[in-house]
C-alpha cells in the first residue's frame, strides 16, 4: 500500500510537472502532494493497521478497525454459509491474505491475516475448510 | 479429498477473457490496408503475429485452467482459481441450499456439465460457485449432495403433464394476456386510424388523396409491425418456455427435492427442503375461475437463472395437490383466520375504478372538441376501458380471499400483487419483516395494511390492504413482532 501511494504521488507530481508550465504551481502542488503522501503512509496507514483487531469468540466473529471513524461489525459463527480465501503472491512472506466469510444477507472481510491466521479463524469459527486453505 | 481440473473445454472460456488481445491483428490488418499498395502480401508475411497472438489468448486460458481446481472433501466442495491473486472458495454441502446441473445440447458431445451450488448468502442472480466438470467429476460430487432417497421417497408427489407444462407456458410466457391486447389495439386501432385519417384528409383537397397514400398509409404499416412483434416475441417466449420445461419430472423425500425439464438443454436441480424460504402458488384470473395454480418455490439458486422460474409444479387443479406435498411446504384448504374489513373494498378498487369511470366522461369531451375522430375515440375508449374493467374485477377477486391465516408453525398470506393472486405459505421463523401501514382515511375507517418480508436473496414484499386495526394488532402479536406498539392502533391519535 505504502509503494502504491509513493508511486501514484510521483505520477501525479510528473503530470504536473508535465502540463503546467508556471513553476510556483507546480512546487506548490508537489508539496501538498508529497505532505499528504507523507502523512497517509508514515501516519494513517500504521494507525489504520494498528487499529484492525479480530475477535473471535465461542459464538462470533468481531472486525474493529478504523482511525478518525471506528466501526465495529459481529457476525455469528451459526450465519456463516460458506467462505473465500484470496491468497496474494508470496502470501507466506508477506501475509497479505483476505479472508471473507458469507452470511445471510451480505459478507463481512477481513483483511491483512496470515495463512496461520486464516486457518485459526475458519478453525475457530466452525466453518469447514480451514486445514485446506 | 480428491482433486480435479475442470472440464477442458473450460480452456475456450477462460481464453474468451483475453479476446481484447486480438486487437493487435486488428491493428496491424488497418495498418497494412490503408498505408500499402501490396497489403495483402504484406498481411500474409506478417500473419505469424496474428497466429502469435492467438496462441498467446489460448496459452492464457489454459494456464487458467491449469490453475483451477475442484477439491471434493467429506464436508465441502472447494474451487480454487486465479493465476497471481489465488481465490479459495469452500462451500460445506451442509450449506448448500440448491445446485443446478446444467447440460447445454451443444455441450452434450463433450459430456460437460455446467454445476451451480448456491447457499442462503450472497447477491440474488449470482451463483456462489460456478464450475464446468465432466461427468465423471460430477458423479463424485453427486454422491456429496443431497439425493433424494428411495426409501423415503414421496409417491404421491403430483407428476406434471403435458397438458400442464403447456398451460403454464401459455400463462407464464412474458405478459400473455397484455401482449395479446396490445397486439389487437395495434392492429385495430391502427385501420381505423388510417380510415379516418385518410378519408379526413381527402376530404380537404384531391391533392392531400395522393399525399395520404403515400405517407399515412405508413401508419397502419407501423402499427401492424408493432402488433406483429408482439405477437412473435410471446410465440417466441411461449416456445422457449413449452421447450424449456418440457419432460419436467419433480420427486423429493422429507429433506430433498429433485427437479428435471428440458429438451435441449436438461436441467437438475437439487433442493434443500430445510433452505426453502417459502412456498408461492401463483394464479391469476382465468386460473383462479378454473381453480388452477402453479406452485413456485422461493429457494436460493433455484430459478435464479436468466429468465427462469422457481416452479415446483406447473399449473394444476387445487383439489389435485396431494397432502404429500405438506412436507415441502404446500398446504391446501386453510382458511384466512384474518380478512379484509368489508368497508376496504375500495381502497382495493379505487385505482381501476377511477380510471374506468373517468374514460367515458374524457370520450364525450373529447369528442366534442374532435368530432372527425369520433370513430376512433370510441375504440380508444373501448380498448382502455377493457383492462380497467378487467382490474376491478381482479381486484375486487382480491378483495375476497386476501386474507392472513396464522397455524402451528406456519403462517399463510394471500394476496395479489398487479394481476396475479399469490398464496405464500412459510415458517414463522422465516418471516423477517413486518410493517403495519396507515394513511390518515385508513385511520378513520379505523383500517390498516400489513406487509410482510421472508428470508431470502431476493427481497420481495407481500401486501394485504384494509385489516381491521385490531386483527393487524393480533398478527403481530402473533408473529412475535412489535410493529403495533409503536402504531398507535386502537386509539385515536394518528401521529
Amino acid at each position: 500500500m505504502r509503494a502504491v501511494i509513493v508511486i501514484v504521488s510521483l505520477v501525479l507530481i510528473g503530470i504536473i510537472y508535465h502540463y503546467i508550465p508556471m513553476q510556483n504551481v507546480v512546487i506548490a502542488s508537489s508539496l501538498v502532494i508529497i505532505t499528504a503522501a507523507l502523512i497517509a503512509v508514515l501516519i494513517y496507514l500504521p494507525l489504520y493497521l494498528s487499529s484492525i483487531k479480530y475477535t473471535v469468540t465461542d459464538t462470533e466473529i468481531i472486525k474493529s478497525s478504523g482511525v478518525f471513524l471506528k466501526f465495529n461489525q459481529s457476525i455469528k459463527h451459526s450465519s456463516i454459509q460458506y467462505t473465500t480465501v484470496i491468497k496474494t503472491p508470496m502470501s507466506d512472506k508477506t501475509g497479505i491474505n483476505m479472508l471473507i466469510l458469507h452470511v445471510f444477507g451480505g459478507q463481512m472481510s477481513l483483511p491483512f491475516l496470515d495463512l496461520s491466521a486464516v486457518r485459526e479463524i475458519i478453525l475457530l469459527s466452525g466453518s469447514t475448510g480451514g486445514e485446506d486453505v | 479429498m480428491k482433486i480435479f481440473h475442470e472440464h477442458p473445454i473450460r480452456i475456450l472460456r477462460y481464453s474468451v477473457k483475453n479476446i481484447w488481445l486480438l486487437i493487435f491483428p486488428l491493428l496491424r490488418g488497418l495498418r497494412v490496408f490503408w498505408l500499402d499498395k501490396d497489403w495483402f502480401y504484406n498481411w500474409i508475411r506478417g500473419a505469424w503475429w496474428d497466429i502469435l497472438v492467438i496462441c498467446v489468448i489460448i496459452l492464457f486460458g489454459y494456464v487458467r485452467w491449469n490453475c483451477s481446481a475442484v477439491r471434493i472433501t467429506d464436508s465441502a466442495l472447494i474451487h480454487d482459481e486465479g493465476i497471481i491473486f489465488r481465490i479459495c472458495r469452500t462451500i460445506p454441502y451442509t450449506s448448500i441450499s440448491s445446485s443446478t446441473a446444467e447440460r447445454p445440447f451443444y455441450l452434450k458431445p463433450f459430456s460437460a456439465v455446467k454445476l451451480r451450488c448456491d447457499t442462503s448468502a450472497g447477491a440474488f442472480n449470482s451463483a456462489d460457485m460456478k464450475i464446468m466438470v465432466t461427468e465423471n467429476t460430477y458423479a463424485e460430487i453427486s454422491k456429496h449432495l443431497p439425493g433424494v432417497k428411495k426409501r423415503n421417497k414421496l409417491e404421491d408427489m403430483p407428476k406434471p403433464t403435458v397438458l400442464s407444462v403447456v398451460l403454464f407456458s401459455i400463462f407464464f410466457s412474458s405478459g400473455f394476456t397484455g401482449t395479446v391486447y396490445i397486439a389487437t389495439l395495434f392492429f385495430q386501432g391502427g385501420n381505423i386510424a388510417r380510415d379516418i385519417i385518410s378519408t379526413s384528409i381527402n376530404r380537404i383537397t384531391s391533392e392531400t388523396s395522393r399525399l395520404s397514400d403515400k405517407m399515412l398509409l405508413k401508419v397502419p404499416d407501423a402499427a401492424l409491425g408493432i402488433a406483429t412483434l408482439f405477437v412473435a416475441s410471446w410465440l417466441i417466449s411461449f416456445l422457449i418456455n413449452v421447450i424449456r420445461y418440457s419432460r419436467f419430472d419433480v420427486k423429493g423425500d422429507e429433506r430433498t427435492l429433485y427437479t428435471s425439464y428440458g429438451i435441449l438443454t436438461k436441467r437438475e436441480h437439487r433442493i434443500a427442503v430445510s433452505q426453502i424460504n417459502y412456498t408461492d402458488i401463483r394464479q391469476n384470473l382465468i386460473m383462479k375461475i378454473f381453480r388452477a395454480v402453479a406452485v413456485h418455490i422461493s429457494c436460493s439458486g433455484y430459478g435464479a437463472g436468466r429468465s427462469t422460474l422457481p416452479v415446483l409444479l406447473p399449473v394444476r387443479k387445487e383439489k389435485d395437490l396431494g397432502r404429500e406435498l405438506e412436507g415441502v411446504g404446500v398446504f391446501t384448504g386453510v382458511k384466512n383466520e384474518f380478512r379484509p374489513k368489508l368497508t376496504g373494498l375500495w381502497h382495493y378498487i379505487w385505482q381501476p375504478a377511477i380510471i374506468s369511470g373517468a374514460l367515458i366522461p374524457l370520450y364525450f369531451i373529447s369528442v366534442h372538441y374532435f368530432r372527425g375522430l369520433s370513430d376512433l375515440l370510441l375504440f380508444m375508449t373501448v380498448m382502455f376501458e377493457i383492462p380497467a374493467v378487467w382490474f376491478v374485477i381482479v381486484k375486487t377477486a382480491a378483495f375476497f380471499t386476501s386474507g392472513i391465516a396464522v397455524y402451528d408453525d406456519k403462517i399463510m398470506v394471500r394476496c395479489c400483487k398487479w394481476s396475479r393472486f399469490h398464496i405464500i405459505i412459510a415458517e414463522r421463523r422465516k418471516l423477517v419483516k413486518l410493517e403495519l401501514e396507515q394513511t390518515l382515511f385508513q385511520k378513520i375507517g379505523k383500517r390498516c395494511s400489513v406487509s410482510l418480508w421472508f428470508e431470502g436473496e431476493e427481497k420481495k414484499k407481500f401486501k394485504v390492504k384494509s385489516f381491521d386495526e385490531l386483527n393487524a394488532k393480533k398478527i403481530s402479536e402473533l408473529l412475535d413482532h412489535n410493529a403495533h406498539i409503536s402504531a398507535n392502533l386502537g386509539t385515536k391519535k394518528f401521529f
